[in-house]
C-alpha cells in the first residue's frame, strides 16, 4: 500500500503547541534571562533552536517508514537503560536540586529519562505484539515486560524522579490494556502500582511534604505550599481575558519554573481562561487524534506505537496540567511541546513525527489532498442530500 | 476494510479516551472555577504579591524663635536597603559597601544572613556617605530618604518645645500639641515591582503626594530664654528647691518671649532623662500663690469705690474675722493702701475682704482668667481652682484675698499682671507668631488677641503705682533696678498641707512684676518652689527677688529699653516726651492691635505731640472724608480735631480711642473738651458740643 500524507490535523495541532510554547516560553522568561544572563530572549532563542531541531526530528520520523524501529527496539531500550546507569555514576550527571537527571553533552543538556521513556514505548509495543498470542499469560506474556519496566523505574526513581517512574509504569499499564492484556492482571497491576506509588511518597520526606501541602496549600504557604498558591494566583488573576501577552506579574521572581513545569500558569494569568481553555482543547484533540491514527494503524505494533506515544503525551500533559491547576501534588513534568526544555522537546517530536508515520499507513484516510477521500464537508453535504431526496412515505 | 481483529482494542482504546477526556474536562471546569469564580480573590493576592505600599516621608517643620534662630529642625539621614531579589552577587555587593558604610563586610553579610526581601543594613547615614552608595551604583541596593529631629539649642526651653519619638511624632510640648501642623502630611506611593526599565527596578505610582509640615516661628526670644535658663540655674544652685520657674511675657501682645523652667533635659537625648523634667511647670504646675494676689482685691476695692486712695487701715498684728484671727508678718499700724500693698499687709487685705463684695471678687478673679486654662497651645494646661462663692465658707474671701483657697499657674499670674501692665486688657498669651508652609507660599501671622478689659485704665495705673511703691519701699526692695523703675509683688506662699492646714518651712517664693512703671515692656514672673536654707531668709523678697531682679536688668538692656530712672544727660530732653507717648500708649492700646510692637525709640524721635497742643491746627473746611483720616495719622496719640464735622463724622474719629465720650446738642460739632491736641492719657472722658449748621459761622 502506498503510503499517504501524513495526518495533517496532528501536525497543525502541535506546531500551534509549540508556537504557543516559543510564545510563553519568551514572556515567562524574559525576566529570568534578564537577571540571570543579561539577555531577556536567552531562554527563547535556545527554545527556538530546540523547537527546530524538534520539527526536522517530527519531519524526519514521519517520513520514516515506524516499522523499521521494529527491530531497532531492543538495542534503542539497551542504549537507554544504559544512559540511565551512566546518569546515576556521580560526577557524571549535574545534580540539580538533589537530583541527578542531567547529562551535559558539549554544553547541551539531556535528559536520559526523556530518551528512555520514548524507547520503552517502541520497545513495548514491539514485545507485546510479537507476543500477542501468549499476552493473557501472567509468565510469558506480561511477566518479561514487567521485569524491563521494573528496571526502568527503579533507575529512573534513583535519580529520583517519581513523575517520570510513575510515567514509565502507567504507559506499561495502558500499552498492556490495550494490547489485550487480562483485565485481572491490569486490576492487580494497578493495585500495585498505586500502593507502591503512595509508599514511595510517605518514603521520601519531601515528597510527604509536597503532598500535605497539596492538601492544605495554605498551611505552608511560605514553604511547600509557596508554588501551589503562587501557581493559583497566576491563573486566577488571569481572569477571562488575562492580563494581556507579557504582562504576567507573577513571573517576576515569585512563581517559580515559570517558564519550565509551570508555563501553564503563566498562559492562563496572561491570555486568561480563552487561552488555558484553548491549550487544554488542543491537547484534548492531540490525545483525539493520537488515538485516532492509533486506531487505524494498519498492524498491531503501529496501534500499540501510537497509542503509547499518545498516553506518554498525555499522561504528561495531565499530569502537569493537574499540578499547575493544584488538583495534583507538586512534581517535576514538563507540559509537552510548550514547556521550556531541550531534549523533553526533542523526543516528545520525535514521538509525534513517529505517530505521523503511522498515521501514513493508517486505514483511515486523512490526507485532505487525497483523491480516494472526499472532504468531510462533501460528505456531510452528501448526507443531506440523501435526507433530502428520501421518498416521502 | 476494516480488519475484523481491530474492532476490541477501538473499544479499549476509546475507553481509554474517555478517562483522559474527562480528566481534562475537568481540568476546564477547574479553570473556570479559578478564573471566574475566585477571580477578585486570586487578582487581590496578586496585586498584595507586587504591590507594595510605601510612605512618602515629609519632612518636619523647622521651629524658630522670633529672631529665626532654629530650635528644633529636621535632618535628612539615609537608610541603606538591600533588595536581595536583585543582588547579582551578595559577596562582592557586601565588599563594595563595606569600602564605604562605617561596617566590615562581614557585618553586612550578618545583616543579610541567607534571608530575602528588602532588608535594612544601616541607618542614619549622612548625606555624603549617602552619595558615595549611590556612586557604587550596585544593583539592589536601595537608599532611603528619612528626617530625624534634632535640636540645635540642645536644652534651650527644652520643655516648651518638646521633642519628637523615633517615628516622628511630637510626643512632649509644642511638638505634639503642634504635632499635625509641624508634620505635614506623608505622601502615599504604590510601588510595583514588575519592571526592569530604565526607569529603575521598580515602578512608583505616587497616590499622594507628600506635603510638607509648615514652619513655626515663635513669640520665644532666645536671648530672654536663656537669660532666664541661666538666672535660674544659679538660683537653683543657691537654694535647692524642687523646681524652679520663669516666665517673661509681653504685656501689651500678650507674645510669651520665654519660659523656662527647672529640672530640665536635653532634647537631643530625651531618652535619658526622666519624664518628670519633660513637664513644662509654669503652665502644668498648680500651686496657691499668695501675697502677690493682694493687688487684685485691692483692684476690686478701688473699682467699686468701696476704697479710696486716702482709706486707712489699721493692722495689728492680725486680721480680725468672727471666730478666727489671720495673723500678718507684723504689726504695721495704721496703714494707707500703698503701704499695706507695699507691706503685704494681711489685716489690711482682710478688712478689704469685707468691705468688697465677694461676687465682685470672684467676677474679678475669673475675668482674670484664674480657674481655666489661659489657653495657650501646649500640652497638659492645667486650669487652676477657683471654686464659685456658692461653694465658699466664711473665710473664703478673705483667703481668696491673700491668696489662699486658690490655686493658678504660673502662666495665669503673669497674663493678670499684664493686665495690670497694659492699662486693663486681658491678653490672649500666644507663643506662636507665625506659621509658614515650606515654600513660603501660605503663611499665617498671629497679632494680638486682647479678650476682654478687666480694669479701668485709671485704676491699672494706680495698681501700678502701688506695686512700683513695693519694690520702691516695700518687701520687694532686693527688686530694684539702678536705671530702671520696677514695679513687682512679693509672695511667699505656704504649701498647703494634704492634712490640713499648711506647712511653715515649705514656701514658693516669687517674684512677679514689670518694668519700666510707666510703660511696662515686660512683666517677669520668677517662683522657687520649696527653697532649702535659713528659714527666716526664705521669703519671696529675699529669694525671687534678686533673681528677678538680675533677670530683668539683663532683658530690659537686651529689649534696649531706654533707663527711665537716672536717665544718661543724652537722653534728658526724651524722657518726657517718653513717658507722655507711653501714657498714650496705654490708653489708646487699642489702635496700636495693629502694630504688635511698637519701637520706643520710634516714639521718642516723634516729637509732634507736644507741637500739637501748643499750635493746634486751625479747623479747615475740608471735606468729611479727609479730616477723618487726617488727625489720627498725623498724630497719634493724641486727642483729634473734630470741630466742625457733623455728628456721625465726629463719632467715627472718636469710637477708636476707647474713651467715653458725651455728645451734647445737634447739628456741627463747634467745642469739643479737652482741647484738640491734648494726649490721650490726659483725656479720661470727652465732651462734643454741637450746633445747629444756621448758627454755626
Amino acid at each position: 500500500m502506498k503510503p499517504q500524507h501524513f495526518d495533517h490535523f496532528l501536525f497543525l495541532l502541535v506546531i500551534a503547541l509549540m508556537g504557543i510554547g516559543l510564545t510563553m516560553v519568551y514572556s515567562a522568561s524574559s525576566i529570568a534571562s534578564m537577571t540571570d544572563m543579561d539577555d531577556g530572549s536567552f531562554y527563547f532563542k535556545r527554545q527556538l533552536v530546540w523547537v527546530c531541531l524538534g520539527l526536522l526530528a517530527l519531519l524526519g520520523f514521519a517520513h520514516l517508514d515506524y516499522r523499521r524501529l521494529e527491530p531497532l527496539a531492543v538495542p534503542l531500550l539497551v542504549t537507554s537503560i544504559i544512559l540511565l546507569v551512566v546518569v546515576l555514576i556521580p560526577g557524571v550527571a549535574r545534580e540539580i536540586g538533589g537530583a541527578r537527571r542531567w547529562i551535559r553533552l558539549g554544553g547541551v543538556g539531556f535528559q536520559p529519562s526523556e530518551f528512555a521513556k520514548l524507547c520503552f514505548v517502541i520497545y513495548l509495543a514491539q514485545s507485546i505484539a510479537t507476543r500477542q498470542d501468549r499476552i493473557q499469560s501472567l509468565l510469558h506474556g506480561v511477566l518479561p515486560d514487567m521485569m524491563v519496566m521494573g528496571l526502568i523505574f527503579v533507575l529512573i526513581l534513583k535519580e529520583p524522579n517519581l513523575s517520570t517512574a510513575a510515567i514509565v509504569a502507567a504507559t506499561f499499564v495502558v500499552l498492556l490494556f490495550l494490547g489485550n492484556g487480562s483485565l485481572v492482571h491490569l486490576g492487580g497491576l494497578g493495585l500495585a502500582g498505586a500502593t507502591l506509588v503512595v509508599a514511595l511518597i510517605f518514603q521520601e520526606p519531601y515528597r510527604l511534604r509536597r503532598f500535605l501541602a497539596f492538601w492544605d496549600p495554605w498551611g505552608a504557604a511560605r514553604t511547600s505550599g509557596y508554588h501551589i498558591i503562587q501557581s493559583m494566583i497566576a491563573i486566577g488573576s488571569g481572569g477571562w481575558w488575562g492580563l494581556g501577552l507579557g504582562q504576567s506579574r507573577q513571573k517576576f521572581h515569585i512563581l517559580p519554573e515559570r517558564h519550565t513545569d509551570f508555563i501553564f500558569a503563566i498562559i492562563c494569568e496572561e491570555v486568561g481562561l480563552i487561552g488555558g481553555l484553548l491549550v487544554i482543547g488542543l491537547f484534548l484533540l492531540v490525545i483525539y487524534r493520537g488515538f485516532y491514527i492509533a486506531n487505524r494503524a494498519p498492524d498491531l505494533f503501529g496501534f500499540l506505537l501510537a497509542a503509547g506515544i499518545t498516553s506518554l503525551i498525555a499522561f504528561q500533559a495531565l499530569i502537569n496540567l493537574g499540578v499547575v491547576l493544584c488538583v495534583l501534588p507538586t512534581t517535576g513534568v514538563t507540559l509537552p511541546f510548550v514547556s521550556y526544555g531541550g531534549s523533553s522537546l526533542l523526543f516528545m517530536a520525535a514521538g509525534v513525527g513517529i505517530l505521523l508515520s503511522v498515521s501514513r499507513y493508517g486505514a483511515g484516510h486523512h490526507a485532505f489532498e487525497d483523491s480516494r477521500q472526499k472532504p468531510f464537508s462533501s460528505r456531510f453535504l452528501a448526507f443531506g442530500r440523501r435526507l433530502l431526496a428520501r421518498p416521502r412515505p | 476494510m476494516k480488519p475484523a481483529s481491530l474492532r476490541p482494542r477501538a473499544i479499549r482504546t476509546l475507553a481509554l479516551f474517555a478517562v483522559m477526556g474527562l480528566v481534562l474536562i475537568l481540568y476546564m471546569a477547574r479553570l473556570v472555577q479559578l478564573q471566574v469564580f475566585q477571580y477578585d480573590d486570586w487578582a487581590r493576592r496578586s496585586a498584595r504579591n507586587h504591590q507594595s505600599k510605601r510612605v512618602l516621608e515629609m519632612k518636619r517643620g523647622t521651629i524658630t524663635d522670633r529672631n529665626g534662630l532654629e530650635l528644633a529642625i529636621s535632618v535628612e539621614t539615609y537608610s541603606v536597603f538591600l533588595f536581595t531579589r536583585e543582588v547579582k552577587n551578595m559577596n562582592e555587593t557586601a565588599n563594595l559597601l563595606a569600602t564605604v558604610l562605617p561596617m566590615t563586610r562581614d557585618q553586612i553579610l550578618q545583616k543579610v544572613a541567607n534571608r530575602k526581601g528588602y532588608l535594612p543594613i544601616i541607618q542614619k547615614l549622612d548625606r555624603g556617605l549617602a552619595q558615595k552608595v549611590m556612586a557604587l551604583h550596585l544593583p539592589g541596593v536601595n537608599l532611603e530618604e528619612n528626617y530625624r529631629r534634632f535640636y540645635p539649642q540642645n536644652s534651650l526651653a527644652a520643655n516648651l518645645l518638646g521633642f519628637c519619638g523615633a517615628d516622628g511624632h511630637g510626643l512632649e510640648g509644642l511638638e505634639l500639641s503642634f504635632d499635625k501642623t509641624l508634620r505635614g502630611y506623608a505622601g502615599l506611593a504604590v510601588q510595583e515591582d514588575v519592571s526592569f526599565g530604565e526607569d529603575g527596578p521598580a515602578r512608583m505610582r505616587i497616590v499622594q503626594p507628600p506635603m510638607g509640615g509648615s514652619n513655626m516661628v515663635l513669640t520665644i526670644d532666645s536671648f530672654i530664654q536663656h537669660i532666664l535658663e541661666t538666672e535660674l540655674a544659679k538660683l537653683v544652685d543657691k537654694f535647692k528647691p524642687i523646681d524652679a520657674t520663669a516666665i517673661a511675657m509681653d504685656p501689651m501682645t500678650g507674645e510669651i518671649l520665654g519660659m523656662a523652667c527647672l529640672p530640665t533635659y536635653d532634647l537631643n537625648q530625651f531618652a535619658s532623662s526622666t519624664p518628670d523634667s519633660h513637664r513644662n511647670r509654669p503652665l502644668t504646675d498648680i500651686y496657691e500663690p499668695g501675697s502677690c494676689m493682694k493687688i487684685f482685691p485691692t483692684a476690686v476695692a478701688l473699682q467699686t469705690g468701696r476704697v479710696r486712695g486716702d482709706t486707712r487701715f489699721y493692722c495689728k498684728g492680725y486680721g480680725e474675722m468672727p471666730n478666727r484671727r489671720v495673723k500678718c508678718h507684723g504689726q504695721h499700724g495704721l496703714v494707707d493702701i500703698d503701704k499695706a500693698i507695699a507691706e503685704s499687709c494681711n489685716a489690711t487685705m482682710v478688712q478689704i475682704s469685707q468691705l468688697i463684695d465677694g461676687q465682685d471678687l470672684y467676677r474679678m478673679y475669673k475675668n482674670l482668667g484664674f480657674g481655666e486654662p489661659t489657653g495657650l497651645e501646649v500640652p497638659a494646661e492645667s486650669s487652676g481652682i477657683l471654686y464659685p462663692p456658692s461653694r465658699w465658707s466664711g473665710f473664703s474671701a478673705a483667703s481668696l484675698c491673700i491668696g489662699q483657697e486658690i490655686a493658678v499657674t504660673g502662666l495665669q499670674l503673669v497674663r493678670a499682671y499684664s493686665a495690670i501692665a497694659n492699662g486693663g486688657w486681658l491678653m490672649q498669651p500666644r507663643i506662636v507668631k507665625k506659621l509658614y508652609s515650606h515654600n513660603s507660599d501660605i503663611q499665617e501671622e498671629f497679632g494680638p488677641q486682647p479678650i476682654r478689659r478687666v480694669l479701668a485704665p485709671t485704676v491699672a495705673h494706680r495698681l501700678r503705682k502701688m506695686l512700683a511703691g513695693v519694690v520702691e519701699g516695700g518687701t520687694g526692695r532686693l527688686a530694684a533696678l539702678p536705671e530702671y523703675t520696677v514695679g513687682g509683688k512679693t509672695s511667699t506662699a505656704q504649701k498647703a498641707n494634704p492634712r490640713g492646714g499648711y506647712f511653715w518651712e515649705k514656701v514658693v517664693c516669687s517674684f512677679i512684676g514689670m518694668a519700666p512703671v510707666q510703660e511696662p515692656r515686660i512683666v517677669l514672673y520668677v517662683a522657687v518652689n520649696e527653697p532649702k536654707g535659713d528659714e527666716k531668709t526664705l521669703y519671696g523678697g529675699k529669694v525671687a527677688a534678686p533673681a528677678f531682679a538680675a533677670i530683668l536688668d539683663r532683658v530690659l538692656k537686651h529689649l534696649k529699653v531706654p533707663p527711665d530712672k537716672t536717665p544718661p544727660p543724652g537722653l534728658a530732653t526724651a524722657t518726657p516726651l517718653l513717658a507722655q507717648a507711653s501714657a498714650a500708649r496705654e490708653v489708646s492700646f487699642l489702635n496700636l492691635m495693629s502694630a504688635p510692637v511698637l519701637p520706643v525709640a520710634e516714639a521718642a524721635e516723634a516729637p509732634r505731640g507736644p507741637a500739637i497742643v501748643t499750635a493746634p491746627a486751625a479747623p479747615r473746611p475740608t471735606t468729611a472724608s479727609e479730616a477723618s483720616q487726617e488727625p489720627t495719622e498725623d498724630h497719634p496719640g493724641v486727642l483729634p480735631d473734630v470741630r466742625g464735622l457733623p455728628l456721625r463724622e465726629a463719632a467715627r474719629l472718636l469710637a477708636g480711642l476707647n474713651l467715653p465720650v458725651a455728645y451734647e446738642g445737634h447739628g456741627l460739632a463747634v467745642a469739643q473738651t479737652p482741647a484738640p491736641g491734648t494726649p490721650l492719657a490726659r483725656c479720661s472722658q470727652i465732651v462734643v458740643r454741637f450746633s445747629p449748621q444756621p448758627s454755626s459761622p
